[in-house]
C-alpha cells in the first residue's frame, strides 16, 4: 500500500515543556541527536520523496503535516519557504492537503495569514480550560501558555476560520471531562479529539485505585454532554468510532482497522513510523531508511514497515475474538507494547475501549441501513412505521412516456419525488461538511421537518438549493463559509411554516437570500440575523434594521420577492435574486425592473397559449414540472438563449425572445434537457466510462455519450415544433418551416441511431433509445 | 417498458435528523460525479495531529 500521509518534522525542539509529550519525556530520546530544524536540502529531498512516490503510484491527494517539535520554531520565511517548496514539488501530479499542528504560543497574525494564503490548516493542542490546560502544557520555566494559546486560537476562529482545523486535547483524568468539552467548544473548533495519554503495558497510565476504566468514565462523560448538545462539534474519536461500527474507514490511526499509510520524515531526513511509537521504546519507531538514500517504496518494504501487518491479520488473538475489534483495532499501535511479546498485545486502554465503544455504539443508536425507519404516517400509501426506505420508482407508461418525449402530471411527480429524496440527502451531506457554524440550523431544520415537513420540502425543492448542495459537496472542504447558506434555507422554511425563529444567515453580493422566497439588501455585511414569524420576517445587521411583512405589497420596500408569472392554468416563479441561479453556460440577468417584469408576464402568457395549443402533448409535464424561469442576459441580435443545468431540476434560464412563441420553444426544448437529467439521476442509460465521441448533425465538435441522449431527447421536442409550425396559420413560412422540420427531423433520427449503435447502452437504456426511435420514426409516417 | 427501479433512495419520510447518519456516501457521488468521499476530517488518520 502506498503511503499517503507524510509528518514532515520541520524542528526538532519545543517552547514548551510538556510533562506528558512523547517525544521529550518518553522512551526514545533520539531528538537529542536531530538538527533543531530540517535543512533546506533534506526539505527539497523529502518533497521530491513524496511527488516521485504520488506519481508512481497514481495519487490524486497526498496530505503532509508540518509538525515537530514545535513546526513553528522554524520561523515565518523557512515554513513559507518549506510550504512553497512543497506545493512546486508536486504541482501537476497530485493535490497536497497541507496542514500544520502547533501548540500554538507562537501562531502570531503574520503565521496565520501565511497559512490562509498558502492554503494550509492549522491544528492546535489545548487541554481544555486554563487549569486543565497548565496542568501539563507549560514553560520549561512553570509559566502558563494558556492565554498565549486561547489568543491564538480565537484570532483562528474570528478572522481565518477557513483554515481552523480543529484542536487536539490530551485526557488527563484527574481534570472534570465537562468543563474540559466545555472550554474547548467555547472556541468553536471544527473538529475536536481527545488522545488517551500514552502509555504501554510497561508503563501503564494511571488509575485511580479501584477504578477499572477511568478513561472510558472520562470520555462518556463528555461523549453524553456531547449528545445532549446536539453534537455541536465534530469529535474525530466518537465519529470513527460510529463509523467503523457502520463498516466504514476510522478517522484515526488509534482505532479501526485501516493500514496504516503513513510516514514520518524526521529533521535528518530519517523515515520513520508513526512517531507515538517514542512512547513504547528507544528505537521502536525507525526504519533504517533516510530521503538521501531510499525512496518511499524502500521504505515500504523495510522490515519494520513490512513486520506490521494491517486489519486482522495484524492483532493479538485475544483483539481477533474481541466483538468490537472492528471499531477499536486494538487501539494505538504504541499502546500495544509490552516487553516479550511487542506489539501482539490489546491496547492497555483495552477495558476503557471496550466500554467506551459499547455506550457509543448503544447511544448512537447506530444501525444498519435497512434499520432505519420511516416516519409513521405521513404518506398514507407508503408510510408504514418501520419499513426500510426503498429505492423511488418509476411506473413502466411514466418511463414509456418519457422515452417518447412527453410525459404527463403523474410522470412529474415521480421525477419530482426523487429529487426530494437526492435533495434531502446532499443537504444532509453539506450539513456533515458544514461544521459547528450550522449546528442552530440544523436544529431548527430537523425540528421543521417533524413539525412543518411541506414548508421544509417546499425550501428543499427550489431548484437552486440543490445548486448550492452539490457545489459544497464538489468543493469538499470542511466548514467552508459557503456551507453557511444551510442557515438561510433553514429561515427560508421556518418563515414558509410561520414558525418563530432566531438565526445568524449568510449574505451573498450584499444580500440575504432566502432561497424560494426572495432577498433582502444588507449593505456589507457578511452575516445578518434574521428573526422570523407567521407572515413576518426581521433581519438586522450591526447598523440597519429591516422588517417585512408578506402580506404588504413590496414595491416601495427593500424586500425583493421572487415573482410570479401566470397564465392560463399554470403559475410559476420568476426568480431573478437567488445568489445559485448563476450556473448556467450564459451569464444570469439582474433583477428585472417593474417594465421588464411586465413584459415577461405578457410574453410568458401568450406563449403558454402557444404550448397548449400548438404543443399539447409537452404542456402537462411543463405545468407540472417547470417551477422556476431565470432571466438570461440577451445576447443581442437576433440570437437566442437558453439554459439548463443537471442541478437545478424544475428550473430552466431563458433570455426573453422576440416572439411568444419563440419562449415556448425554448420552454419545451430546456424542459426536455430537466426531464432527461431527472431519469439519468435515476438510473444510468448508458456506461458512464465509454470516452468515444460521436458525431451529431447539430454540432461540429464531436459529443460524448451523454451529449448526444441529451441533444436528441431536446431535439426531439424541437422537431416536433417545428412540424407544427408547417401547418397553415401558423405564422411561420410555410416551406421555411418545412425545410427547418426537414432539416431536425433527419438530424435526430440519425442521432437515435448513434444512440442505438454505440454499444454503450444499459438495458433500461436500449429501452429508452427504443422509445425514443419508435416516436422519432412515426415522423416518416407523415 | 420495465418498470424502473432506481438508485435513488426514497428519503421523504427519513427523518432528516436520520437522512445524515445513513452512510450513503455512493449515492452522493452518483448524485454529484465531482465529488470524492467526504474529505476525511482531520485529513490524515496521524495521531497527533487533528
Amino acid at each position: 500500500m502506498p503511503f499517503r500521509q507524510f509528518v514532515l518534522k520541520v524542528t526538532s525542539r519545543c517552547d514548551l515543556a510538556c510533562d506528558h509529550c512523547y517525544v521529550y519525556e518518553h522512551a526514545d530520546q533520539s531528538w537529542r541527536r536531530r538538527p533543531k530544524v530540517m535543512a533546506r536540502e533534506t526539505v527539497a529531498m523529502a518533497a521530491d520523496r513524496m511527488a516521485e512516490h504520488a506519481r508512481a503510484h497514481a495519487l490524486r491527494t497526498i496530505h503532509v503535516i508540518l509538525h515537530g517539535g514545535e513546526p513553528l520554531l522554524a520561523g515565518h520565511e523557512r515554513l513559507e519557504e518549506t510550504i512553497v517548496r512543497l506545493r512546486d514539488a508536486v504541482r501537476g501530479i497530485c493535490e497536497l492537503d497541507l496542514r500544520v499542528h502547533t501548540n500554538g504560543v507562537s501562531l502570531d497574525e503574520r503565521f496565520c495569514r501565511m497559512f490562509a494564503d498558502h492554503d494550509v490548516r492549522v491544528g492546535v493542542s489545548l487541554d481544555g480550560g486554563r487549569r486543565a490546560n497548565d496542568l501539563h502544557r507549560r514553560y520549561a520555566d512553570g509559566r502558563s501558555s494558556y492565554d498565549r494559546v486561547v489568543r491564538a486560537v480565537d484570532r483562528l476562529g474570528r478572522e481565518f476560520p477557513d483554515i481552523y482545523a480543529g484542536l487536539l486535547c490530551t485526557i488527563d483524568i484527574g481534570n472534570d471531562p465537562v468543563p474540559v468539552y466545555e472550554a474547548l467548544v467555547a472556541l468553536r473548533p471544527p473538529v475536536v479529539d481527545f488522545l488517551l495519554p500514552h502509555a504501554t503495558w510497561d508503563h501503564p497510565p494511571p488509575r485511580p485505585a479501584g477504578v477499572a476504566t477511568p478513561y472510558a468514565d472520562w470520555l462518556i462523560a463528555i461523549h453524553d454532554r456531547w449528545r445532549k448538545d446536539g453534537e455541536p462539534v465534530r469529535v474525530r474519536m466518537f465519529e470513527s468510532i460510529i463509523r467503523t461500527t457502520q463498516g466504514q474507514g476510522s478517522l484515526t490511526e488509534s482505532l479501526g482497522l485501516d493500514e496504516c499509510d503513513l510516514a514520518v520524515i524526521e529533521t535528518d531526513g530519517e523515515y520513520e513510523q508513526a512517531d507515538s511509537l517514542k512512547t513504547s521504546f528507544s528505537g521502536a519507531p525507525a526504519t533504517g531508511c533516510d530521503v538521501f538514500s531510499h525512496t518511499l517504496d524502500d521504505v515500504a518494504r523495510s522490515p519494520a514497515i513490512a513486520a506490521r501487518l494491517g486489519g486482522l491479520e495484524g492483532l493479538c488473538d485475544t483483539c481477533r475474538a474481541c466483538p468490537v475489534v472492528e471499531s477499536c483495532g486494538g487501539g494505538l499501535y504504541a499502546h500495544r507494547h509490552r516487553v516479550g511479546t511487542g506489539f501482539q498485545n490489546p491496547s492497555v486502554f483495552c477495558d476503557d475501549l471496550m466500554k467506551l465503544i459499547t455506550h457509543v455504539r448503544s447511544q448512537a443508536e447506530v444501525r444498519p441501513r435497512a434499520g432505519i425507519r420511516v416516519r409513521a404516517g405521513v404518506r398514507a400509501e407508503r408510510g408504514r412505521e418501520g419499513a426500510a426506505p426503498a429505492a423511488h420508482t418509476i411506473p413502466g407508461p411514466d418511463l414509456a412516456a418519457l422515452a417518447a418525449g412527453y410525459g404527463d402530471a403523474a410522470t412529474m411527480t415521480h421525477l419530482a419525488a426523487s429529487q426530494t429524496s437526492a435533495r434531502r440527502l446532499l443537504i444532509s451531506s453539506v450539513y456533515k461538511l458544514a461544521g459547528p457554524g450550522v449546528a442552530d440550523a440544523w436544529k431548527l431544520l430537523t425540528e421543521l421537518d417533524r413539525g412543518h415537513p411541506d414548508a421544509v420540502r417546499e425550501v428543499f425543492d427550489h431548484p437552486y438549493v440543490r445548486v448550492w448542495a452539490a457545489r459544497c459537496i464538489a468543493r469538499g472542504q470542511w466548514a467552508h463559509p459557503e456551507t453557511r447558506y444551510l442557515s438561510n434555507i433553514a429561515a427560508a422554511a421556518a418563515l414558509r411554516a410561520g414558525v418563530a425563529a432566531r438565526l445568524a444567515v449568510a449574505t451573498r453580493g450584499g444580500s440575504v437570500p432566502l432561497p424560494a422566497m426572495g432577498s433582502i439588501p444588507a449593505g456589507r455585511a457578511q452575516e445578518a440575523i434574521i428573526e422570523t414569524g407567521p407572515g413576518v420576517f426581521a433581519v438586522a445587521t450591526e447598523d440597519r434594521r429591516w422588517e417585512v411583512r408578506l402580506d404588504e405589497p413590496a414595491a416601495a420596500g427593500d424586500w425583493r420577492p421572487i415573482s410570479r408569472l401566470t397564465a392560463d392554468g399554470v403559475s410559476m416563479a420568476l426568480d431573478d435574486v437567488d445568489p445559485y441561479r448563476d450556473c448556467y453556460d450564459h451569464a444570469v440577468a439582474p433583477r428585472l425592473s417593474p417594465e421588464r417584469l411586465a413584459r415577461w408576464q405578457a410574453m410568458f402568457a401568450e406563449a403558454w397559449e402557444v404550448v397548449k395549443r400548438d404543443h399539447s402533448r409537452y404542456a402537462p409535464a411543463l405545468a407540472a414540472g417547470l417551477r422556476v424561469l431565470t432571466p438570461l442576459v440577451a445576447p443581442g441580435g437576433d440570437v437566442q438563449a437558453s439554459a439548463t443545468a443537471r442541478h437545478a431540476f424544475g428550473a430552466i434560464g431563458v433570455a426573453l425572445p422576440g416572439r411568444p412563441d419563440d419562449l415556448a420553444m425554448l420552454m419545451i426544448h430546456e424542459f426536455q434537457h430537466v426531464k432527461l437529467g431527472a431519469v439519468l439521476d435515476l438510473t444510468d442509460l448508458f456506461d458512464g466510462t465509454d470516452e468515444e465521441l460521436y458525431h451529431v448533425s447539430w454540432r461540429q465538435d464531436p459529443r460524448p455519450l451523454e451529449g448526444v441522449f441529451q441533444g436528441t431527447y431536446a431535439h426531439m421536442a424541437v422537431t416536433e415544433v417545428w412540424k407544427a409550425r408547417t401547418r397553415p396559420g401558423m405564422g411561420h413560412i410555410p416551406e421555411k418551416a418545412t425545410e427547418n422540420y426537414l432539416r431536425w427531423r433527419d438530424g435526430t433520427l440519425e442521432a437515435v441511431d448513434t444512440l442505438a449503435r454505440s454499444g454503450s447502452l444499459t438495458e433500461v437504456g436500449r429501452q429508452f433509445v427504443a422509445g425514443m426511435r419508435a416516436a422519432a420514426r412515426s415522423w416518416l409516417d407523415d | 417498458m420495465v418498470i424502473l427501479r432506481s438508485e435513488i433512495t426514497d428519503l421523504r419520510d427519513v427523518p432528516l435528523s436520520e437522512v445524515s447518519e445513513l452512510g450513503m456516501g455512493a449515492e452522493v457521488r452518483r448524485i454529484v460525479p465531482a465529488s470524492e468521499d467526504v474529505r476525511r476530517v482531520p485529513v490524515a488518520a496521524f495521531n497527533s495531529a487533528i
